[in-house]
């Protein structure tokens, strides 16, 4: 077994001297001959630090088995007063990186390896409980939303906890949310009790039933579907799609198709459009 | 204030608390009375007002109400910024408080009673002249159990009167509260959908508020507490239902259900007893209901081996064929159940036989792998492995793909059952293997599942802890999905191995899985058939039986069919896997039906092949 590409990128941005209110202001790129990632923040208008924070990691394996590609990417968004926000979602993407990474990716590099060890979304859920229980004991006061996902071969498995999102774009179909906000408007739109518009204005749309380090138990939405090649994965915060509809982010991804372009003009507009909160979006073509 | 004596604090809020008090007008007698105060901490006199006015307004609600379920109220006086309501004392516990201490379910004959009476006073109140009262925050903390066990209700806070048409602000228990109270809906149909969130609270000992908003439906009474009757947990349910269309019009006519549900379950007497009411009307409802009416279901033929049938049959234009443990395989009329032929082989059948192109296929206990002409009966070929063939038989690429007890699992040409490779595992393998057009994927009875490619090589490897017995499923996304014994179900990337997730069972599971849409179906030795979720292996839902789940299902469009080890053939709706009628057969059920038709055809240990009309 060789490892041909191997890319590490992992990124906790906080508030530093060039981050403006309202500016797109960091933004980078890793280049892989199948996967290719970026991503973009911005502080949004109402506030002067970032609670958001995002890991990402790829690599191709060339194997007996064929090629096989691996993706870790984690969005977060923080939550609670002082620095609570930023250090439990730095703390949550953090871990839930180590976490993948020493539970798949390097049993992956092991060769002849029997299977059998803990499923994917077992270990992203798990991973999703202990930081939970990490966050809750050791940030007062800080809670943190957080979708990860992972591919492995054709397979991309989801873990979600709040309302960051994942969506799926491809050429010719529509874009697809493939996580689902485990808000109270999102249950009443479920069920039929709200429409989408009515959710969009509804005065509680923020109140969240899960968050991690927040109340006595989560339970993630967890997912696993098979991905397509040459298909866009978007995980972003609320700050992106609060402010810019989804029909537009699709538009967005299909016009700009390099990764490093989309995840500035989704940012860039997210904050002409004039997103309050903070805004990150990745991207990752698969 | 020299009237009331203040006791003890017995409860208190952000807008005040609750005090056990003593009436000393009554100097001789101790009597409890309950003063709820109201204290106003903002300077706010818009907001003042409008508190003061709803304390008031209660006052006013409780002063005009005469039910065994409802406080009377004595008084209501104020001092400064302060107001107080003089209530009868309740000596007893609130139901939230008997929740947290139990370790074990309350008796359903108890809920049931508990339930009728908060029905009775729901339809009081509803029936209020000249407005009907919404309680609004029916919980089990607002529910007091009294020394003599019945319910009677406190905090009438936020009651109001409803007047159609009008739309109320969003107060209420999330958890409780049905969705179109967020809309600012107060409806009678409010108070009913929070009784039955309250009754799923009472019956399972989940609190709602900690689990995420109006998912009862996801987390069915049945499988936290299994004995609980399926006619009250129907009544719960449609309390339930989201849609306040659909749940009962009135309290009065959930009373009326409770009470059937008294008589369909036996319960009646004591609740009878207790209620001290006589529902005549309701005997007629319960006869209505016929207990024995699986025995109204006939079979439309059946055919007797001479031994146990124990693998499922397979159907081929108006023929189904059908391998025993008397050594035979038949062939029968899939209408009538007519004998055509049968062939006999050395030993025991007990897989399920593969057909193409006018050859029947199947290993026998002898440990050989026959060919046989459909038409006519004959032997086509015959080969032999090193031990007994139990596996049934994957027809694809020209090839008979099967596994043996001797550990190997092989490739033979269809046209002369000559063995093009075989693979050695360390086990036997019984499980039916699944091939594609570039590799090849078996369990055997270590538990571990082998991808080799289509020579026979080893592509990689996944290791449950106990034998895999059961046939693997594969949807289009190509994953793998089975059962252990190790009491564990599998979802596994065919492509690489991968392990997606995996959900844990009280028992063993010998059940093939099948797959339908977004769900996989299969049972278990703990009794219960699982419907999960395939994109997370997340429970939808689990019926329990009496015994093991040994059969695998067959599902048609709206219907699951599975047999259980006592012999007993179920019919479930797919969607809920609520039972619709069984059938009793005489030995254990361990295959799958298939269908021809409209007949579900299936084998059972009594030696029987039944046919029965879906």
């Amino acid at each position: 077994m060789v490892q041909k590409n191997n890319n590490t990128q992992k990124k906790q941005l906080d508030n530093s001297g060039e981050w403006n209110e309202g500016q797109d202001s960091d933004q980078d790129v890793i280049s892989d001959p199948t996967i290719c990632v970026a991503w973009a923040q911005a502080l949004g208008h109402r506030y002067h630090h970032n609670e958001d924070s995002l890991f990402a990691y790829t690599a191709t394996l060339q194997t007996e088995k064929g090629e096989q590609h691996f993706g870790c990417f984690c969005v977060a968004d923080g939550m609670g007063g002082y620095e609570n926000g930023e250090l439990a979602s730095a703390m949550a993407v953090e871990k839930m990186g180590e976490h993948v990474l020493r539970k798949i990716f390097i049993p992956m590099l092991v060769p002849n390896e029997v299977f059998g060890q803990e499923p994917i979304l077992q270990v992203l859920e798990n991973g999703m409980l202990e930081i939970h229980e990490g966050i809750s004991q050791k940030i007062m006061d800080g809670g943190s939303t957080m979708t990860v996902a992972v591919l492995v071969g054709d397979h991309l498995s989801i873990a979600h906890v709040g309302d960051t999102r994942a969506y799926i774009i491809r050429e010719g179909a529509d874009i697809e949310q493939i996580t689902e906000d485990q808000t109270l408007v999102q249950r009443l739109v479920t069920l039929g009790q709200m429409t989408e518009e009515e959710a969009r204005n509804y005065p509680q749309r923020n109140v969240l039933y899960y968050a991690l380090g927040r109340g006595d138990n989560v339970e993630p939405f967890l997912l696993s579907k098979k991905v397509t090649r040459q298909a866009y994965l978007l995980l972003c915060s609320d700050g992106l799609w609060e402010v810019v509809p989804a029909e537009d982010i699709q538009n967005i991804i299909l016009a700009q198709r390099e990764v490093n372009k989309i995840t500035h003009a989704l940012v860039s507009q997210a904050v002409n459009n004039g997103a309050m909160d903070n805004v990150t979006a990745l991207v990752a073509k698969l | 204030m020299r009237r009331y004596l203040i006791q003890d604090v017995i409860g208190s809020g952000g807008m005040g608390a609750v005090y056990r008090a003593r009436d000393m007008h009554f100097p001789n007698a101790v009597k409890l009375v309950a003063i709820k105060e109201m204290v106003s901490s903002t300077n706010d006199p818009k907001v003042n007002q409008m508190m003061i006015k709803n304390f008031e307004r209660e006052a006013n609600l409780l002063v005009t109400l005469s039910h065994p379920s409802i406080t009377s109220i004595y008084d209501y006086f104020s001092i400064d910024q302060r107001a107080y309501l003089v209530i009868e004392y309740v000596y007893g516990k609130d139901l939230e408080r008997i929740l947290d201490r139990l370790t074990d379910f309350i008796p359903e004959d108890q809920v049931i009673k508990w339930a009728i009476q908060l029905c009775d006073v729901l339809d009081y109140l509803h029936s209020h002249e000249p407005e009907p009262i919404i309680f609004r925050d029916i919980k089990p903390s607002n529910i007091m159990i009294n020394r003599q066990g019945n319910v009677v209700l406190i905090d009438f806070g936020i009651a109001k009167t409803f007047q159609i048409g009008q739309k109320g602000t969003i107060i209420g228990t999330e958890g409780y509260a049905p969705p179109e109270q967020y809309r600012g809906e107060a409806t009678p149909s409010v108070d009913i959908y929070a009784l039955g969130a309250t009754l799923h609270h009472v019956l399972t000992r989940h609190d709602p508020t900690i689990e995420p908003p109006f998912t009862f439906e996801q987390r069915k009474i049945s499988s936290f507490n299994p004995g609980v009757s399926r006619e009250l947990v129907a009544v719960v349910e449609k309390a339930l239902s989201y849609d306040a269309s659909d749940r009962y019009t009135s309290a009065r006519e959930m009373k009326e259900a409770l009470i059937r549900v008294g008589h369909q379950t036996g319960l009646l007497s004591g609740i009878d007893a207790l209620l001290n009411r006589t529902p005549g009307a309701d005997l007629s409802l319960a006869r209505a209901i016929d207990p024995s009416s699986d025995q109204l279901i006939k079979p439309v033929w059946t055919f007797r081996s001479e031994d146990e049938i124990r693998g499922s049959a397979v159907v081929l234009e108006q023929d189904v064929y059908i391998g025993a443990y008397d050594n035979n395989v038949y062939k029968i009329n899939a209408s009538d159940g007519r004998f055509v032929w049968k062939f006999p082989a050395s030993g025991g059948i007990v897989s399920q036989p593969a057909v193409n192109n006018g050859t029947l296929f199947f290993g026998s206990e002898d440990g050989k792998v026959y060919a046989v002409r459909c038409s006519t009966g004959k032997e086509a070929w015959s080969f032999k492995t090193g031990g007994p063939v139990r596996c049934s038989p994957y027809l694809a690429e020209d090839h008979v793909f099967i596994g043996s007890d001797d550990c190997n699992l092989y490739a033979l040409t269809q046209a002369g059952g000559r063995p093009s490779w075989k693979a050695e595992t360390m086990a036997p393998i019984r499980s039916k293997p699944y091939v594609t057009d570039d590799r090849v994927v078996v369990a055997n009875m270590n538990g571990e599942l082998l991808c080799t490619d289509t020579a026979g090589f080893v592509k990689w490897r996944f290791s449950a802890k106990r034998s895999i017995l059961c046939s693997l499923a594969i949807d289009d996304d190509g994953i793998l999905y089975f059962g252990s014994l190790d009491a564990t179900f599998y979802a596994v990337d065919a492509k690489t191995g991968w392990p997606m997730w995996r959900f844990r069972m009280d028992k063993g599971s010998v059940s093939s899985p099948v797959i339908d849409e977004k769900f996989v179906y299969f049972g278990s030795a703990d009794g219960k058939v699982y419907c999960l979720n395939k994109s997370n292996g997340k429970q939808v839902w689990a019926s329990t039986f009496s015994s093991q789940i040994s059969g695998s299902p067959y599902i048609n469009k709206t219907h699951l069919f599975v047999g259980d080890a006592q012999g007993l053939f179920y019919c479930l709706k797919k969607d809920s896997g609520e039972v619709e009628w069984s059938y009793q057969t005489g030995g254990p059920i361990t295959s799958a039906p298939v269908s021809y038709n409209e007949l579900l055809i299936f084998g059972s240990a009594d030696k029987n092949l039944y046919a029965l009309s879906i």
